[in-house]
């Protein structure tokens, strides 16, 4: 099994990432947009109906407030102290109004002013709110208001009438008082007991309580509240230099319709209260009659307010920036979320493919080699049952693979290893010992047709999981051992036949030494006692006899020496080789000196080359070089001087050595038969030999794994090359 | 000069007669024992067995190597290893030219080596200078 190594980061990701990311995104992507969408709907109800709340809440506040003002100037106007003083007409009777007046103006703290006003337009009782508490204003500073609009105008009221003035700003003997107090005026016909109409009652409203709460209100709601008056000025607005424009001179630009003018004619065209959305934001407004709200029947002498909340784009834009921003995070979440699910699933996957891959490979690549191989290979389960049986192994064991798998590993063993086999098997499941397992040992195979045959196996063991498997290689080895057997053979043979030699050798060697020393015997008695003839019985032999004795001699001693050099020569063919470094030169020069004092008189020019050294055995060698020089000696018999050179020359790059004579040479045609044993070329009685010296010289020079050969014709002498 | 003994062993009656012949016609007088065969040597000269003469102390024992009972070798031993004859002269007179006999013989100490030549006139030759050299010009170890 080959292990795959994984890695976090890989180029190869990118693609199927994508393949799973992209889809995903775009679902995200949709999911996404639709709740924002849907966030955007619910924040646009929410904040509509807020609005709504909000303007209600507004309008309340309104609407109580003016009702508080009708109750309280209904009943200052129907009070009976006022009654009572319209009766009278005492003035003990008008100081008890102007302390009903101050105690009334205490306990409301609504109202600026509190008046009582003759039909004549003159102030008859006023109570003023001035430093936090009422003050009554003496009569002499009361004033003539008769041209006032107001006064006209709550005048020509019928009873249980009110007038209600604009919104405006207070204003004292002509200047806008400072900081502005806004103030709206009230006005209602006074009657006396007998149903005529006296006077009227003035309350001047204390603007800023009403405005204070729209604001209070605004403020807790978190938007913008404005107030309008039917023009289209604020009185409440964006900013105070917006409000109450029309009481500035240069300021009556600074109005809501001349700011929003889609916004205004919407507020003028539509229902009385209504909600929608135009250029500046989302409008919620209403139209406020305060005519209505102060319970009048008739027609309406006093133009509408208008309460409008209005959230501005900004404000709207604000909002859908929050929405977004936080969809947007969750978003980047999801997206990395996302992104790493995809990473991870395609991570998975190539691991996965990786790992199939690299699998199937490995089992691809075992196969191939298994059905090539020449060796059967067999895997077994931990049960010893077949699961794989190559080709190979259907070649030797005969079954295909179809009759073995799911087989018996025993099947293809002879009955006696089944045993062992099983015992085994269980030993290494139990123990993990292993006796075959790693190992290649020498068995017996069976084949299917039953004939048994030697065989080679290696076993191994591998698991898959806790599964444990055993992989078998098996060799026949039939031909082997036949081999084995026979190279046993030879070697028997050889053994023998080296026993054999030895015995022969050591017989050759007796022999030898019985003819060198028993032949020699007779050989001796017979020339000795010839002698003895001539010598002690000379007179009875005649001179044909005594020729005959000599020649009976002669033969003799010939025979002796050809006894010595047969014992020469197998001596040479029987003894070790004993290398070392030979001076060739110096044993020729003894050789030839031995030779010079053998036959002194004979005149010969020696030439022998200085320094020529070879590797061979010294022995051997001397006896080779003797019989080349007595040869050289004994065939320039006749010439004076003679010459003979020892030296060297080359040949095919190896130095080869010679030795030349000027004698009688011989004929080229007999060359090949010269070094053959018992040869002789020339007459024994010219040139006396045994014929056995050129064949000792020739197996020296084997023996040292060299090569001899010979230049020669008939009177031109010869020379004898050899090579170690 | 007369009453110097040689010890001739050979078994071969036919060299035992050429040798006495060679001595005789060299004119060597001195009395020459013979011994058959190895046995009868050592009887002569360290008086083992019971062949019934006595002990001879010769000038020289001319020996050769193959010999029926004892080889000559084992004689040559055995002189050597006894403390009477330990520097008796030996010479050794065989057929053999064998390295390995050569070597062995003087191995065991003997005193010469002298190969008998097939030729009768170099056997009297060698006869002749075996005679000289070891009865006249050769100096015994002091009894």
């Amino acid at each position: 099994m080959q292990t795959v190594k994984f890695r976090l980061w890989r180029a190869e990701l990118l693609r199927p990432s994508a393949l799973i990311f992209l889809p995903l995104l775009l679902i995200v992507t949709v999911v996404m947009l639709l709740l924002y969408r849907i966030q955007m709907d619910a924040a646009r109800t929410v904040l509509h109906a807020s609005e709504k709340q909000v303007l209600d809440l507004a309008t309340h506040s309104v609407t109580t407030g003016l009702d508080g003002v009708r109750s309280d100037i209904s009943y200052l106007a129907n009070n009976g102290v006022v009654q009572r003083w319209l009766a009278s007409n005492e003035p003990a009777r008008r100081n008890q109004v102007e302390q009903e007046f101050a105690a009334f103006a205490a306990h409301k703290e609504l109202y600026e002013q509190i008046r009582l006003l003759d039909l004549g337009g003159r102030e008859v009782v006023r109570v003023n709110w001035q430093t936090g508490r009422p003050l009554a204003v003496p009569q002499r500073a009361l004033q003539d208001e008769s041209g006032r609009d107001y006064v006209r105008a709550s005048s020509a009221l019928a009873r249980g009438e009110i007038y209600v003035s604009p919104f405006g700003l207070n204003v004292e003997h002509g200047v806008i008082e400072q900081p502005p107090k806004p103030v709206i005026r009230f006005g209602m016909p006074v009657y006396d007991n007998h149903g005529h109409k006296r006077g009227i009652l003035v309350l001047n409203y204390r603007g800023q309580r009403l405005v204070g709460q729209i604001k209070a209100i605004a403020a807790q709601a978190g938007g913008q509240l404005w107030l309008l008056d039917a023009n289209g000025y604020w009185l409440l607005g964006p900013d105070p230099q917006s409000e109450w424009a029309f009481m500035y001179p240069g300021r009556s630009d600074r109005r809501f319709d001349v700011a929003y003018p889609d916004a205004w004619t919407s507020i003028q065209q539509g229902p009385v209260r209504g909600q929608f959305l135009a250029g500046g934001g989302l409008y919620t407004y209403v139209r406020l009659a305060p005519h209505t709200l102060l319970r009048m029947t008739g027609p309406a002498k006093v133009p509408d307010w208008v309460l409008v909340a209005h959230v501005g784009t900004s404000m709207l834009a604000a909002k859908a920036r929050n929405i977004a921003r936080n969809l947007g995070i969750a978003f980047s979440v999801l997206l990395l979320l996302v992104a790493a699910i995809s990473w991870a699933i395609a991570y998975q996957n190539l691991s996965r493919k990786q790992a199939e891959t690299s699998m199937r490979t490995s089992e691809a690549r075992f196969r191939a080699v298994a059905e090539t191989a020449n060796d059967a290979v067999i895997t077994a389960d931990r049960h010893g049952n077949i699961v794989y049986f190559n080709r190979a192994a259907e070649g030797i064991f005969g079954y295909t693979s179809d009759e073995a798998v799911k087989q018996p590993l025993t099947v293809l063993m002879p009955e006696r290893f089944r045993r062992d086999h099983k015992e085994g098997l269980q030993r290494f499941l139990a123990t993990g010992e292993a006796r075959v397992v790693g190992k290649t040992v020498e068995l017996a195979g069976r084949r299917k047709d039953g004939v048994e045959f030697p065989m080679e196996l290696s076993l191994a063991t591998w698991k898959i999981g806790d599964e444990a498997y055993f992989t078998g290689l098996v060799r026949d080895i039939t031909r082997r051992r036949q081999a084995e057997g026979h190279i046993r053979q030879l070697n028997e043979d050889m053994r023998v036949r080296a026993v054999e030699l030895e015995a022969v050798n050591k017989e050759l060697e007796a022999f030898s030494y019985s003819v060198s020393h028993d032949l020699r015997a007779p050989l001796r008695a017979i020339d000795g006692f010839s002698q003895v003839l001539l010598e002690d019985h000379a007179a009875r032999l005649d001179a044909e006899g005594r020729g005959h004795l000599e020649r009976v001699r002669a033969a003799a001693q010939r025979m002796g020496l050809l006894i010595d050099d047969l014992i020469k020569l197998s001596q040479v063919t029987r003894g070790e080789v004993l290398m070392q470094e030979v001076d060739l030169s110096e044993l020729a020069a003894g050789i030839t000196s031995e030779l010079r004092a053998r036959e002194p008189q004979r005149q010969v020019e020696l030439t022998i080359e200085a320094g020529l050294r070879a590797r061979g055995d010294a022995r051997l060698l001397r006896i080779a070089l003797e019989n080349l020089f007595s040869n050289a000696w004994k065939f320039t018999q006749g010439r004076d001087p003679a010459h003979i050179v020892f030296g060297h020359t080359q040949h095919n790059g190896l130095p080869a050595y010679f030795v030349q004579d000027d004698g009688v040479g011989f004929d080229a045609a007999y060359a090949d038969k010269l070094f053959g044993v018992f040869q002789r070329l020339h007459d024994a009685r010219e040139f006396p030999g045994t014929g056995i010296g050129l064949a000792t010289v020739q197996r020296v020079i084997h023996k040292h794994g060299g090569h001899i050969w010979v230049q020669s014709a008939s009177g031109k002498g010869a020379t004898f090359y050899f090579m170690l | 000069m007369k009453n110097k003994i040689i010890l001739l062993v050979e078994d071969n009656p036919d060299d035992e007669a050429l040798t006495l012949r060679a001595f005789k016609k060299n004119n060597i007088t001195n009395e020459i024992l013979v011994a058959h065969d190895g046995a009868e040597a050592l009887d002569y000269l360290l008086g083992t067995g019971g062949s019934g003469h006595g002990i001879v102390e010769p000038q020289v024992v001319l020996l050769d190597l193959k010999l029926p009972k004892v080889d000559g070798l084992e004689v040559l031993r055995r002189i050597r290893a006894e403390e009477r004859t330990r520097f008796l002269p030996v010479v050794i007179l065989t057929s053999s030219k064998e390295d390995r006999d050569v070597i062995e013989s003087y191995r065991l100490g003997c005193n010469s080596y002298v190969r008998k030549p097939v030729s009768f006139d170099e056997f009297l030759e060698a006869a002749r200078s075996l005679g000289l050299y070891w009865l006249l010009l050769n100096q015994s170890p002091p009894k």
